[in-house]
């Protein structure tokens, strides 16, 4: 629900300097009716989505992608964990599930939201107060990532856009992406997968590389341990699974949570059955994010939960290679 | 490696270094017993072939490569005709808590009867300070630059490739050729030219005599020796020592111990900066290792013993011992040998070949600070060598480190090489430029770029002394547009290079005249052809360098006074004076302000980055192309050796948040911690400046040995690099860091904002991690380093 009200808000600042559009909004203001106004939008979306779907670019709609906004709370240059080479990690802002391991509690919700940052300085501490969250236009994001465009083309690495779910920004996430692919530079994105198919759906044609979570296979548990059912993660991985997708699947080792052996067979088999990953990233619990909570002046959920042990994460990587699975400890070859 | 390279290394490695007083000795003597009415380079020469007809001929058990400067391992002679130590220097340097020298009475009681009585009032190093004016001694005093040459030869140049195509034998036949074609009619200078070329054939003869006399040693060792193995190798290397240096080497083993029989004669002739240098050593000795190979005289495995061997050489020949300012710029035992692998060859191919990788493997094992090594990587190496070289770099020692071919020889052609000479060039010292075997390119001193910032603010005073040292240009608060400021800036700086020009102008002059070095001639292409000394401009090409130090420290002062004051206007200059004034004690909010949320050097952040080009381009025009005495130009580079140290020692805080007395930047290295967007911010930052337009820059980048421990994590270290010579970089080296820096880091993390460690499945900065998963990581880096 949360992704869709967002995807309406981008659209309403778009829909105005879209030619067939500005038919529609002066409808709205013509008939003053609530029911139109979700019928325009309801059309105008189906409309935008046709036109992804023929990769239809006219100079009008470059320009129209790049004044769409989104959130993002940061961007870091030179991950080497997120995807092949070298590359630049958006972490997009919001997210519809609260996983109880979560490693970025600052991306979870949608708005900024004001922190208090330590800045040390020979011994002393000094407090300032740090925004976390940013609005900023797809044009502006790209030049940002434009930056390592050179290390990117040298290592066959790119962008990849992480979050928050980068999903639940599914409009301007297709935006970003478009205006990547145009660069000609490589896209990826890391997702839970929770979502309405459409907002996939919008996104496929520009992703090269889809980085997957899949944490429990049990909806019930899924619903226990991120506060949403897993129904759409599971239907939307068979949507990649269908269009042929570059995937790695990104498996969480929580040691009482996730690594239960029902849990672990349960994963194998669907992607065994599905034919989707490219390799599983066994990801070991940890404790990271600690110091957030802290500045966020939350609690650590999963503070009492120890990381799995070496031996532990190499059992789980004989379980996935049984299945002809080919797994990573770390993610990281 | 070998039982016997193993013991040599351990040797080397537990040497203590010592002064030698036997050169100055054997130098005394020599000229105490000669009243000659010769020229002034064959008294020297003849002082030369003195030294190598009476020195002790050290010969280690076991070893295959022969040859000491000194008496013994690790023991320095002195060079009295530059730099005569005082008994108070020689105290010092026994009792000095970094880089100290082991002095024995011995040494204390010939220096006091014998040296000092001679040589007080004749060495060059009081004809230069008798030369220099007061405004060059007030900029010296007042930490503005330093000099090379005031202790220490001039140096600074690597071997070619003639040692391995002539004898000294051959060399002398050109010698004569040369005398036989001087122009008494035409020519002003024959006569001196004359005298210059028969000092030079002095020499070489002297070094063949060293050899015979390192043959004679072998074989009366041989004669005695029980083991019959040793006794064959004694043989065959006096074998060896009978063929090389007097003829052109025909085997492998030959063409190492010419080397470094050469080698040995340049550092006992002068105490030359940066020492001597094999330079391409992989592109001189493949032809020897081919051939060796090819005919059976050789095998892989000896080739591989013999270039230990060899190293072991470098590791046993700590630098000469310098003293005051000098020794704080250059305060290290290491002498900057610098050996280059890879690159191209003189017609522009790739020049990677099988012994490259023997020689990396070399690098590797021996893990030896000296001699330091670097790879030249060009785009046309192959992947496979850049990966080997990655993966010595994740030892982290800091070898080897990795320049830029390609950039190379385009700062050379730049400079007017040709485009043959350019290819065979590398780098050599730290990061200079060079054209080996055929260019004088000489490290004149480093120049504060900070401190003259602050003289600027303070209208000409050194704030530390209130002495005027600098010209006029207005107070700091009469300064309306930051351009003003930066136009008061340059005047300074012009007016420095000016100080420091003269001052070298007549230092040359004074080494031109009084201290030739005939032996080093020989080896630097076109010194006989010219009839000319290296020290009087005989090379081929002639440069002279001023190093720039503090780039990164300054562009953050100017981006903050900038920023702070022309722009947002947050801060006045008067405030700013009060705080610096004060080392910012009640200013501690301004600082936070300073370090934390100003613009910086090193994040690709076009504001603040421009004001590193602007300081580039002031530098560069100030001192770029102007005459040398030896008919040549003055570039400049950008680095600093330990020199950042001293130059932040003598001057106050900075408008960027330093503290008065804290080290500047290094080369063109972002402030310590201020990089907080990664590799790629501070690479493109660095790549900003015109790199070609120097003769080497400096960037060092720091990287925890887990970034680099899976194979995409070492696959993008060499995408970096190359990205990183794409935009036309020069050198980067990369620091892995350890356990300890890490500790240090959990101490001052302000320092370390630019660390990454590799955590679980992903990487972030150390500064943002929990106490406890900071110690989690300090305890793996130690099983790591283990």
């Amino acid at each position: 629900m949360l992704a869709l009200r967002y995807s309406h808000s981008n659209i309403e600042t778009t829909a105005f300097q879209l030619a067939p559009i500005r038919i529609y909004s002066l409808r709205i203001k013509y008939f003053h009716s609530f029911f139109h106004i979700s019928f325009s939008f309801c059309l105008f979306l189906s409309l935008r989505r046709y036109l992804f779907s023929q990769l239809v670019c006219t100079e009008t709609m470059q320009k129209d992608l790049k004044d769409i906004t989104g959130v993002i709370f940061d961007i870091k240059r030179y991950t080497l964990h997120d995807g092949p080479g070298i590359r630049t990690t958006v972490f997009m802002k919001g997210c519809p599930m609260r996983c109880t391991w979560c490693q970025n509690p600052e991306s979870c919700r949608m708005l900024s939201e004001t922190v208090t940052n330590e800045l040390p300085l020979d011994g002393a501490v000094y407090e300032t107060e740090e925004v976390i969250g940013r609005r900023l236009a797809a044009k502006d994001l790209l030049q940002e990532i434009l930056r390592d465009s050179l290390f990117m083309e040298q290592s066959n690495g790119g962008v990849t856009f992480s979050g928050g779910e980068p999903l639940v920004q599914s409009v301007f996430l297709t935006a970003i992406l478009r205006l990547c692919k145009m660069q000609l530079i490589h896209t990826a994105i890391d997702t839970t997968g929770y979502g309405p198919a459409g907002n996939l759906e919008a996104v496929l044609p520009y992703t090269d590389l889809f980085l997957y979570d899949l944490k429990l296979i049990d909806t019930n548990e899924h619903r226990q341990y991120t506060g949403v059912g897993n129904e759409s993660v599971i239907e939307n991985l068979k949507l990649i699974a269908r269009a042929g997708k570059f995937t790695y699947i990104r498996v969480p080792i929580v040691p009482g949570i996730t690594d239960t052996e029902k849990n672990l067979h349960g994963i194998a088999e669907l992607l065994a059955q599905l034919h989707v990953a490219a390799r599983v990233d066994l990801l070991p619990f940890h404790k990271a994010a600690e110091k957030k909570y802290k500045r966020l002046h939350q609690e650590f959920p999963a503070a009492h939960i120890e990381p799995p042990t070496h031996e532990r994460m190499e059992e789980i990587k004989s379980l996935f290679e049984s299945y002809h699975l080919p797994a990573i400890i770390g993610g990281v070859q | 490696m070998t039982e016997r390279i193993t013991r040599l290394r351990t040797e080397s490695l537990n040497a203590i270094n010592s002064i030698s007083d036997e050169r100055a000795l054997l130098l005394t003597e020599f000229y105490q017993a000669t009243e000659t009415a010769c020229s002034i380079p064959v008294t020297r020469a003849m002082a030369f072939q003195y030294i190598l007809e009476h020195k002790s001929i050290c010969i280690n058990p076991g070893e295959l490569i022969v040859g000491e400067r000194g008496p013994a391992i690790k023991a320095v002679p002195t060079y009295p005709e530059v730099c005569l130590h005082s008994l108070e220097d020689l105290r010092i340097l026994n009792s000095r808590e970094k880089v100290p020298y082991h002095v024995p009475e011995s040494v204390m009681h010939s220096y006091e009867l014998t040296v000092i009585p001679y040589w007080k009032g004749k060495t060059q190093r009081e004809r230069i300070f008798a030369k220099l004016d007061d405004s060059w001694k007030a900029a010296y005093n007042a930490g503005i630059f330093t000099e090379f040459q005031e202790q220490r030869a001039p140096g600074h140049t690597v071997n070619g490739n003639k040692i391995y195509h002539k004898g000294m034998l051959d060399i002398i036949e050109d010698i004569r050729a040369a005398k036989e074609k001087l122009d008494y009619f035409n020519d002003p200078h024959a006569l001196a030219k004359a005298d210059e070329l028969e000092a030079m054939e002095i020499t070489a003869a002297a070094l063949i005599t060293f050899g015979q006399r390192h043959a004679d040693s072998l074989e009366a060792l041989a004669a005695t020796e029980t083991d019959v193995i040793r006794k064959d190798e004694l043989l065959a290397m006096a074998k060896v020592c009978r063929r090389v240096p007097a003829h052109k080497p025909e085997t492998f083993h030959e063409a190492l111990q010419y080397y470094w029989f050469v080698h040995v004669g340049v550092v006992t002739e002068l105490n030359p900066w940066d020492s001597f240098n094999p330079g391409r050593l992989d592109q001189h000795l493949f032809p020897f290792y081919q051939a060796g190979l090819a005919d059976g005289s050789l095998t892989e495995d000896f080739a591989r013993e013999l270039l230990q061997a060899f190293w072991v050489k470098f590791n046993n020949h700590p630098a000469p011992p310098k003293v005051g300012v000098t020794a704080r710029e250059s305060g290290t035992y290491t002498d900057f040998a610098l050996i280059n692998v890879g690159g191209v060859k003189a017609d522009g191919s790739d020049a990677v070949n099988d012994l490259t990788y023997v020689i990396l493997d070399v690098i590797e094992e021996m893990r030896l600070l000296q001699p330091s090594s670097m790879v030249q990587v060009s785009k046309k190496n192959p992947e496979r060598f850049v990966h080997r070289a990655a993966r010595i770099i994740k030892t982290g020692f800091g070898q080897p480190s990795v320049f830029n071919t390609d950039a190379i020889i385009q700062q050379l052609i730049r400079q007017g090489k040709a485009v043959e000479d350019a290819r065979n060039g590398g780098a050599s010292g730290c990061v200079e430029t060079g054209a080996f075997g055929t260019e004088s390119y000489i490290l004149t001193g480093y120049f504060n770029l900070v401190k003259i910032f602050e003289v600027t603010l303070h209208n000409g005073a050194d704030p530390r002394t209130g002495k005027l040292i600098g010209l006029q240009t207005g107070t700091a608060e009469s300064f309306t547009s930051f351009d003003d400021l930066l136009q008061a800036y340059a005047k300074q700086v012009q007016h420095f290079a000016d100080i420091k020009i003269k001052g070298n102008n007549i230092i040359e002059q004074l080494y031109a005249t009084y201290i030739p070095a005939p032996f080093l001639s020989l080896l630097i292409e076109d010194c006989i052809g010219n009839g000319t000394d290296y020290n009087a401009g005989g090379a081929r090409y002639n440069t002279n360098y001023i190093q720039g130090v503090g780039l990164g420290t300054l562009t953050d002062i100017l981006t903050s006074v900038k920023y702070h004051v022309y722009d947002k206007k947050s801060y006045t200059m008067q405030q700013i004076l009060a705080a610096i004034g004060a080392d910012f004690a009640g200013y501690e909010n301004m600082r936070v302000d300073f370090v934390y949320k100003t613009p910086k050097y090193g994040n690709d952040d076009d504001y603040a980055d421009a004001q590193a080009i602007q300081i580039f381009e002031i530098f560069y025009n100030a001192v770029n192309g102007r005459p040398t005495t030896k008919g040549g130009t003055y570039r400049i580079n950008l680095l600093p050796t330990t020199c950042h140290v001293y130059f932040g020692s003598v001057t106050l805080a900075t408008p960027d948040g330093r503290k008065a007395g804290e080290p500047l930047s290094e080369g063109i290295s972002p402030v310590q911690g201020a990089d907080t967007q990664g590799p790629t911010g501070v690479v493109k930052s660095a790549a900003k400046l015109d790199h070609i337009r120097t003769g080497g820059t400096l960037l060092n980048q720091k990287f925890t040995p887990h970034l680099l421990e899976t194979e995409a994590g070492l696959k993008n270290l060499v995408h970096l690099i190359r990205s990183y010579f794409r935009m036309d970089g020069h050198h980067i080296q990369f620091n892995v860091v350890s356990a300890a820096t890490l500790r240090e880091a959990q101490q001052h993390p302000e320092k370390y904002r630019d660390l990454i460690v590799r955590v679980a499945g992903y990487s972030d900065y150390f500064n943002d991690l929990s106490p406890e998963l900071q110690n989690e990581i300090i305890r793996r880096t130690e099983h790591g380093d283990f």
